[in-house]
């Protein structure tokens, strides 16, 4: 069996080595800084848009993707808060509507559980991100702390980008080449 | 993989003679990837280094452990967990999951493991397409060649020789612009996602704790591989785990920070088994193979197992100057650079791969690099030294390494050389055949006409 075997080899190869300690965790912050959340995300190329209520969230989100042929939501967007938009599928669809399961304000990432679709998150050229602010945790840590009982999880950090041909940097490359974030209360 | 380890001295004067432009492509990128990595470790990182070089060695002396406790986790989710001691196994199990699902289309992630495991010619001696999805790797592999570094695997190809490569099998115009070509990628490759049975991945991490995969990326071809068909499989190798899911707080943005000088990798998939109920996608089934393939003997060995903290960021091939002047290829292996040089020794053996850790000059830029901080130059030296005591090196080598030593032991000889040396013209004359080939290359020799000693004695006295 090669797993005894391996095992056997590591067990040996171990023997008569001092034992390192582990070094201790890395500490988790207590409040997120939503200001630092913001500044970050742009940073990495998203576009931010914050909203005092939910009111003005749901005029602007009916108002800016007016001309749109369509898009892909998912299914956990809160009605309020998806444009009045042709459902299409991620794969023909021009935009994609999410909710972000949590984000980390110290790195402008936005987290997604695999509850939510991944599709949705991948496959359009434009994605729309809704983040509720009482979800932004304030580092990797305390995000990495509460992560979600899920198969899986993304950490989204910013458009999709490469820099394989000669260094020169593309936006777009398999993911959304626009990420836009919308913060709400 | 065949290793052409052995060829190195050949193979590196040939790329510098025969492929200039390569040099030049090389140096950029690294150069560029190298002045990001220096402003990531000044802005908070450099601090992290002692404590991530302390997480990796725990790992590496409580190995077992925590390999059977990542086992059992990711067994309790529901992913499969199988074992290969070297790359027949491995591509054994594979085989055998090709089959159960009649698998004819695989997307691949960037993985060095599968490249060590020679996975992609495996799968093409089964009829089974593979697919690399990452622009750089999907370049070298319609140029049929290997990556040339562990984070930009094309970086030694420049846009004319890839627009050529384009033209020719995507039929993109001569004059594309780069987005151009990167959109023709993405089209060929958005077919790959959804039509392909399989995802093949590697990881970054494997915690054991939570028995969760950490895959990192920048293009959103690793999400789609391990989301969208049907079967994942991951190969990781057997020392790429970390304890809690805490240390990812401190892995992620270190790694990416010492690759690219990124707070954190664009997209970083953390996975915990297959699709659960209620959930609109993921793979039905996740395979994890463990993979063992040298790296216990590697462990086994009282210097070199410090090799194992690695965490395949590229930061020590980036930071090499010796590295910059070829390149990857050179070096005969997948992994090439300063950390080529000490693990391929030890997982191919010293008489495959010998001349590899002569390829350097000791500067210690690598090690400074190191965000594990593996002492890479003494390792480095130490197969020297063994490679000199096991006979593998060049015969001129030991005599000349005797006489320097019967020179430094004795000091009537030192001073009798060093008076030697001081002859006026000695060192530009032909007398001394190395010398001569030091003149060729450099501005000629004017030692000075007092020895070091003298010069102290004189200041201090």
């Amino acid at each position: 069996m090669a797993r005894e075997e391996i095992l056997h080899r590591i067990r040996a190869a171990s023997q008569g080595r001092h034992p390192v300690e582990l070094p201790a965790p890395m500490g988790a912050g207590a409040k997120a800084d939503l200001e630092l959340f913001r500044e970050r995300l742009t940073a990495n190329r998203v576009k931010v848009f914050s909203f005092q209520d939910l009111t003005s969230a749901e005029e602007w989100i009916k108002a800016e993707f007016a001309g749109q042929a369509g898009a892909a939501i998912d299914p956990l967007v809160p009605a309020e808060l998806r444009p009045e938009l042709a459902p299409l599928p991620p794969e023909s669809a021009p935009l994609g509507v999410s909710l972000a399961s949590g984000a980390v304000a110290e790195l402008g990432t936005l987290l997604f559980s695999s509850q939510a679709s991944r599709r949705v998150s991948l496959l359009v050229p434009w994605h729309l991100v809704w983040v509720k602010s009482d979800t932004v945790f304030p580092d990797l840590a305390a995000a990495l702390a509460a992560l979600p009982e899920a198969s899986a999880t993304g950490l989204h950090s910013g458009p999709s980008r490469s820099s394989d041909i000669g260094q020169m940097t593309i936006f777009g490359m398999h993911g959304p080449g626009q990420l836009w974030v919308g913060i709400v209360p | 993989m065949q290793p052409q380890t052995r060829a190195y001295p050949a193979r590196a004067a040939a790329a510098i003679k025969e492929k200039p432009e390569v040099r030049e492509a090389v140096t950029a990128a690294t150069r560029h990837f190298e002045a990001n990595r220096k402003s990531a470790y000044q802005q908070g990182l450099e601090e992290l280094r002692p404590r991530a070089a302390g997480i990796r060695a725990h790992v590496l002396t409580h190995l077992e452990a925590y390999l059977v406790q990542a086992e059992a986790q990711l067994t309790a989710h529901g992913a499969l967990v199988h074992w290969a001691g070297d790359a027949v196994e491995a591509q054994t199990i594979l085989a055998a999951i090709v089959a159960q699902h009649q698998v004819k289309l695989v997307v691949k992630a960037k993985s060095m493991i599968s490249e060590e495991l020679g996975i992609n010619d495996f799968l093409a001696g089964l009829g089974v397409k593979a697919l690399e999805t990452d622009l750089g790797e999907f370049i070298v592999q319609l140029a049929q060649e290997t990556p040339s570094h562990i984070v930009g695997p094309a970086i030694h190809k420049n846009l004319a020789q890839i627009r050529e490569l384009f033209q020719q099998h995507l039929g993109t115009a001569p004059e594309a612009s780069v987005e151009e070509l990167a959109a023709a990628a993405r089209v060929y490759l958005r077919q790959g996602f959804l039509n392909a049975e399989m995802g093949i991945s590697g990881a970054n991490f494997l915690v054991a704790e939570t028995g969760t995969l950490a895959i990192m990326e920048n293009e959103g071809n690793i999400r789609l591989t391990t989301s969208l068909p049907k079967v994942h499989v991951a190969l990781v190798g057997i020392e790429r785990l970390l304890p809690r899911l805490n240390d990812l707080a401190l892995f992620l943005p270190l790694t990416a920070g010492a690759a690219t000088g990124q707070r954190i990798a664009n997209y970083v998939s953390l996975i915990q088994g297959p699709r659960r109920p209620g959930e609109p996608e993921g793979p039905e089934e996740v395979h994890v193979i463990l993979i063992d393939n040298g790296r216990s003997s590697v462990l086994a060995d009282p210097e070199m197992w410090e090799a194992l903290r690695c965490i395949r960021c590229g930061a020590c091939l980036s930071a090499c100057p010796v590295y910059r002047q070829t390149g990857g290829h050179a070096y005969g292996w997948v992994y090439s650079g300063p950390i080529g040089a000490i693990l391929d020794p030890g997982l191919l053996g010293l008489e495959e791969a010998y001349p590899l850790p002569f390829a350097s000059t000791l500067c210690g830029a690598c090690s400074e690099a190191c965000p594990v901080q593996i002492p890479i130059p003494k390792l480095l030296l130490a197969w020297r030294q063994r490679a000199v005591a096991a006979g593998f090196t060049p015969t001129w080598e030991n005599p000349a390494m005797s006489m320097y030593a019967q020179v430094m032991t004795h000091p009537a000889l030192y001073r009798l050389g060093g008076a030697g040396l001081r002859l006026p013209g000695i060192t530009n004359s032909h007398v001394l055949p190395m010398l001569k080939d030091w003149n060729q290359e450099r501005a000629g020799l004017s030692p000075s006409p007092k020895t070091f000693r003298q010069i102290v004695e004189e200041e201090d006295g």
